[in-house]
């Protein structure tokens, strides 16, 4: 092992600096104590996509629900607990045999946090961006979706405050037996 | 129906670009929300309603998918009446 290889207890570079900077917040009471490790719990702990097949499978299974998550997407998602930043005009987008739904946001990366979580950094990639609006049935097909050419696909693109979740159909054989 | 304006310009803008406008039909009224044209650029915030929109993706570029729609939504300034 040489000299400078070793496991040591000091915060690498990266973490001084976040430390830092959280410090120059908390110091003058911008932040408040505790925060940033707050907003690192919700996210790692409550806030992901596990959220939004919650919503998902409850609509499965329930079509009254499913009827008032068409209708009012942001009261029917507050039923299951879930909503705040950037979950706040929640629209859910039914597929059927006939449309199938993708979502974009071409400007930036707007992404139903309460739901499904951070974006993943495919979605914020200008190809990814430019060309779902442009080639949708290609990317999907890339992404292992292939659709029929008789399937419409509605691209949903996120350009002011609406947020948007594919209500996908429920897989064949999933019923209760 | 409504007309959708092109947007070209220097500063921040969320239209997109059309070479002329279109008449296309609103699909659903979302309520106002604050103008990021001037959002982006001054503390001011203007409330305008927001609409969604549905073309169809060759509306937008002519070798897009062919059964494909995009759905935009669009800020009141952006659009007039058809």
């Amino acid at each position: 092992m040489t000299s400078d290889h070793h496991h040591s207890a000091e915060p690498a570079p990266a973490e001084r600096r976040v430390a830092a900077l959280e410090e120059l917040r908390t110091e003058p009471g911008i932040l408040p104590p505790g925060f940033v490790d707050e907003v690192n719990r919700s996210y790692e702990q409550d806030v992901g996509p596990r959220n939004g097949a919650k919503v998902i499978a409850r609509a499965w299974v329930d079509p009254e629900y499913q009827r008032r998550l068409l209708a009012d997407s942001t009261a029917a998602i507050a039923e299951l607990g879930f909503g705040g930043n950037e979950g706040e005009h929640m629209q859910v987008v039914e597929n059927s045999d006939d449309v199938h739904n993708v979502v974009v946001c071409t400007l930036c990366s707007c992404y139903p946090w309460p739901v499904l979580g951070l974006p993943p950094a495919w979605y914020k990639d200008a190809p990814y961006r430019a060309r779902v609006v442009r080639e949708p049935r290609a990317v999907l097909a890339e992404m292992g979706c292939r659709l029929d050419d008789q399937v419409e696909v509605g691209v949903w693109n996120s350009s002011a405050e609406q947020h948007y979740l594919v209500l996908p159909q429920r897989p064949p054989r999933t019923e209760d037996a | 129906m409504i007309t959708v304006y092109h947007g070209r310009g220097r500063r921040h803008l969320r239209r997109w670009t059309f070479s002329q406008p279109l008449v296309r039909t609103v699909t659903r009224v979302d309520g106002c929300f604050s103008l990021p044209d001037v959002e982006a650029h001054s503390t001011r915030r203007v409330l305008e309603g927001t609409y969604g929109v549905r073309f169809a993706a060759r509306d937008l570029r002519d070798d897009s998918d062919e059964n494909a729609v995009v759905h935009v939504d669009l800020w009141d300034s952006y659009l007039e009446p058809a």
